[in-house]
């Protein structure tokens, strides 16, 4: 039992950084994204002083998305929910390559090729 | 016993000890021909932050295309780097990125090495690389 734990926490350990942020990113969203709408944004042209930000309405969307509100979604930014399959699949490839490439698990499961 | 400081200088991290590991037991002739293939596919981590850095003044996501990503590559390109945020992320992490995507290119090569017969008996089988190594 302590040996999954330990094996658990150490192969959690290397998940990269981008994989933890895109995870705090679908939660911060799916928690706050609506209701941040005209209070903050996060948008750093928007925040210069630029308009027409392509990007703009992306957080809202997701978030509207993950709460069920695909109307809310679409009208935010249509990119929302495929942003949403992207950011998931990124970070399961991300936490599978991080067990098998080198650093990993220690290095016990790397792909060196078989040998004749 | 080929020796990954004669072949491929360069790199270093993660994407050092992984290919050192693939690169161990080759003979000096196949770790040639490895490092040839492997520099074809590899991708310069200062490319990686050039293309980023293209992200705040032109087109964003180049750094994703280029390393295969064409999802994200797609979502930077639609969405300005998600508002300049895609963009700074990748600035922070942009070895990581390229040590990503050189990595899986390592290991590609040496399937491709394999499958083509390339690699035959290693001259000794390799130890299991010990903790210490597989982190640095």
């Amino acid at each position: 039992m302590n040996g999954i734990h330990h094996k658990l926490r150490t192969s959690l350990l290397h998940v990269p950084l981008e994989a933890w942020t895109w995870t705090a990113a679908l939660v911060g969203l799916g928690i706050w994204g609506p209701a941040l709408e005209g209070h903050a944004t996060f948008c750093i042209p928007t925040l210069l002083g630029f308009e027409g930000c392509w990007g703009c309405g992306l957080g809202r969307s997701i978030g509207h998305a993950l709460r069920g509100d695909l109307a809310g979604s679409l009208e935010a930014h249509w990119l929302g929910i495929p942003a949403i399959v992207l950011f998931i699949s990124r970070i399961v490839t991300l936490t599978i390559r991080s067990t098998t490439f080198a650093g990993g698990s220690h290095g016990q499961h790397l792909p060196i090729p078989a040998r004749h | 016993m080929a020796n990954i400081y004669q072949f491929l200088p360069d790199i270093d991290g993660a994407e050092f000890a992984y290919v050192s590991m693939l690169i161990n037991p080759l003979t000096d002739e196949q770790a040639q021909q490895f490092a040839v293939m492997y520099r074809a596919r590899r991708k310069d981590p200062q490319m990686i932050l050039i293309l980023t850095l293209l992200g705040f003044f032109s087109i964003a996501g180049i750094q994703r295309f280029v390393t295969g990503q064409i999802g994200f590559g797609l979502l930077y390109l639609l969405t300005g780097g998600l508002c300049f945020i895609g963009t700074i992320i990748d600035l922070v992490n942009y070895r990581k990125i390229a040590a990503d995507h050189n990595m899986q290119q390592a290991f590609e090569v040496a399937t491709i090495m394999r499958t083509m017969g390339v690699v035959t008996a290693p001259p000794t089988p390799s130890t299991p690389p010990t903790p210490a190594q597989a982190q640095e």
